[in-house]
């Protein structure tokens, strides 16, 4: 799962924003900082005793964006808790999506989590770029953890 | 004839998106409800006349493999479809949900203009558009 995660995870999102949400996905290889707010939520794989965390960031504007689609909701109707579980259950659907196209049977989802809104680049590491119209909107990792922590 | 349905699932998001898509695709909904889990969803069943359940698989406090099991074991509820949208994929899993007497499953994410042919399908409706539902439920 280390080494290959990258195609099968642009299918998952593309899959899941283009279904759900209505917006095409555009994937940028270029890292840049985010330098505006953002939101974050993870999920678990776990097999065994192995676990790896999914983690999906979206800026404000951009994560407003989709759930406005998902919702059928002006952006500005879009509450602060809409946009929470709007997070999770985004990071749930690329979860079950990537792992259908790994064929890794064996591996399970867990229940999805929104972890902080923050203003700074701060815990965030490489990943798999998202963007639109040139600017960077989000950003997904996949990264080796701990079972309890 | 409409149908009653009841929505389980912990993202309140997915329930209302459920729900539009029920309403936009023709599906004839009756009444409908929304449970955050199987617990809530047991208490719903008990004081209402529902004819579908709409079911997330993994939630917390209870989890639909875990109600599954619950409402089968009651006796009541024999008839009731239960009917699995979620994100998992192991087939070995879903097997196990079809053995427990699950009526069939979706995959999450999913096209809101297709759950109206494959529910409809599970009440015995014809809704023409060729869709067939098997044991192996419908990935889409």
């Amino acid at each position: 799962m280390e080494m290959e995660w990258c195609a099968p995870m642009k299918g998952a999102i593309s899959e899941v924003l283009e279904t759900m949400f209505f917006e095409m996905a555009e994937f940028d290889r270029t890292p840049a900082p985010f330098d505006t707010l953002y939101l974050k939520s993870t999920i678990g794989l776990t097999r065994a005793d192995r676990v790896f965390h999914i983690t999906f960031l979206a800026t404000e504007f951009f994560a407003r964006s989709l759930g406005s689609n998902f919702l059928s909701k002006n952006r500005d109707e879009v509450s602060r808790e809409d946009l929470e579980d709007m997070m999770r259950e985004l990071a749930n659907m690329i979860g079950g999506s990537f792992l259908s196209r790994m064929r890794e049977q064996d591996w399970q989802l867990q229940i999805p989590a929104f972890i902080s809104h923050k203003s700074t680049d701060e815990g965030v590491r490489e990943g798999l770029q998202l963007s639109r119209e040139g600017r960077r909107v989000g950003m997904v990792s996949v990264e080796q953890g701990t079972l309890h922590g | 004839m409409s149908y009653n349905v009841l929505i389980v699932d912990d993202s309140r998001s997915m329930r209302k998106v459920i729900k539009k898509a029920l309403n936009l695709s023709g599906f004839r909904l009756g009444d409908w409800w929304e449970a955050e889990n199987g617990r809530q969803a047991l208490d719903l069943l008990e004081s209402n006349w529902i004819d579908l359940v709409l079911c997330d698989l993994h939630m917390p406090v209870m989890n639909g493999k875990d109600f599954l099991k619950a409402i089968k074991s009651i006796g009541n509820y024999d008839d009731l479809p239960v009917v699995f949208i979620t994100t998992e994929s192991n087939q070995e899993r879903l097997g196990e949900l079809m053995a427990l007497g699950a009526t069939g499953y979706m995959r999450k994410p999913f096209h809101p203009e297709e759950i109206c042919s494959y529910l409809s399908g599970i009440m015995g409706e014809d809704h023409g558009n060729g869709m067939v539902r098997t044991d192996e439920g419908c990935d889409f």
